[in-house]
């Protein structure tokens, strides 16, 4: 997939370029704290100096990277969610878009998902920040509710955290997220069984999955 | 005079105490305050130096216990879930499965409001401090999950329910619960039940419901 997302500095600055893939590439291999500045420097064949010029330390160089591809995360997930109309179709086509992110680009969601957990507190705070963003979307399902029917708003921070500690547990577990998008039913029935009937939530199981949208050819 | 801990069931007088009770009264002290080191500064910050000085011993000594920083927050976690665990079995009623399930989280949020630093050790620090520490916490998320599972038995369409709703749950809990410990909001816990109540007996028997047996759990 072709990537949009601006590097950390001006494009043609290739130095940024390369060590920006190097810090993606040892922290997806070998976890954030095994991956020092210097390995980084040797595989961007860049010097510590240049490293300190473009990121500053190891730990805002992570958040800034960890914004980047939250961006084009979330880019891909509203743009495919925008295009429906209701909240549902809107949360499902969301899902699955963000699914097939993560699947094609399993580096980056390594990065984001299971190795922001132990990369400082500033990128704890980007993570929480995303995972509430995320959460006030799906809360908008309250809106949805029958008269007689009550649901707080905790729930759709809970469902969002869930699913964040399931991806996590994968990724911790050695396993992959290859198989994310065959999930995505089954994570849509968890997200949006506190807003409607068990009934309908249910149909969430076997509904086929939203059709991958082709880019737009510029 | 009170002796403490595994001391008070030495006879005193000229007979000498063995090495193992002195050692594993040392053990205690140090994790005793280990436990508050790593709640207050975090697991990335806390260094040996830290743990020596609050628990007033030597580096030598702690070496003599453990093997590092991580064994010590490993036997840290092992020490806090245990006592944890033990005493939120002993308070469980007898009684139908939803009323045990309610009674059962209303004794995890007294355990988190009256022990805030040891919660934070098992469900803030232990999901960042390494892959160890992380399978750890997993397996003791995944410890709640049979019992919960014996909810099926009361939903109608228990046969249907998707395979990951259990774990959904407990992760949605337990990222509640943490969402409380790193917001320092742990007064008022008990205020929680109802919407935890919802959410691991609700997919089952209705949230309606699992908030009246909520209010009545003790």
């Amino acid at each position: 997939m072709a990537r949009s997302g601006a590097p950390a500095q001006a494009p043609d600055d290739d130095v940024g370029r390369r060590l920006r893939e190097a810090m993606l590439d040892l922290v997806a291999g070998r976890g954030y704290s095994a991956t020092t500045v210097d390995a980084i420097c040797d595989r961007a064949g860049a010097g510590v100096g240049e490293f300190a010029r473009v990121f500053g330390s190891k730990e805002d160089a992570f958040v800034q990277i960890y914004l980047e591809e939250v961006e084009l995360f979330l880019a891909v997930a509203a743009s495919a969610c925008e295009i429906e109309e209701g909240w549902r179709d809107g949360l499902r086509a969301g899902a699955y878009a963000g699914a097939r992110w993560i699947r094609d680009h399993p580096r980056e969601a390594r990065f984001c998902i299971l190795e922001v957990l132990g990369a400082g507190e500033a990128a704890g705070l980007q993570r929480e920040h995303l995972l509430r963003t995320l959460a006030a979307y799906l809360d908008r399902g309250r809106k949805q509710l029958d008269r007689d029917r009550f649901v707080s708003p905790a729930f759709a921070e809970a469902i969002v955290g869930a699913i964040s500690e399931m991806l996590v547990r994968r990724l911790a577990g050695g396993g992959d997220l290859a198989d994310l998008v065959d999930l995505v039913p089954e994570l849509m029935y968890i997200a949006v069984r506190p807003y409607v009937d068990g009934e309908e939530a249910l149909e969430e199981l076997t509904r086929p999955a939203v059709p991958e949208r082709r880019r737009a050819k510029r | 005079m009170t002796l403490p801990g595994p001391l008070a069931r030495q006879p005193v007088g000229r007979e000498r105490l063995s090495r193992a009770t002195i050692e594993q009264h040392q053990r205690e002290r140090i994790l005793v305050a280990a436990i508050g080191v790593f709640a207050k500064r975090g697991f990335q910050q806390t260094t040996i130096d830290h743990i020596v000085a609050a628990a007033k011993t030597s580096v030598g000594s702690f070496y003599g216990l453990f093997d590092g920083k991580e064994d010590c927050f490993h036997q840290c976690f092992d020490r806090v879930v245990s006592a944890g665990r033990g005493r939120i079995e002993a308070s469980l009623p007898e009684g139908e499965w939803a009323e045990r399930t309610c009674a059962r989280l209303a004794s995890i949020l007294r355990e988190v409001e009256a022990e805030p630093l040891a919660a934070r050790i098992v469900l803030v620090e232990a999901p960042t401090a390494g892959p160890e520490s992380l399978r750890r916490y997993e397996e003791t998320l995944d410890s709640f999950l049979p019992y919960l599972r014996e909810g099926r038995g009361l939903a109608s369409e228990g046969d249907e329910l998707p395979p990951s709703l259990e774990e959904a749950g407990v992760a949605g809990t337990a990222w509640l619960l943490r969402e409380r410990l790193v917001g320092g909001r742990t007064q008022d816990m008990q205020e929680l039940l109802p919407e935890l109540s919802a959410i691991l007996v609700g997919p089952y028997l209705g949230e309606a419901a699992a908030r009246r047996i909520a209010r009545k759990a003790p």
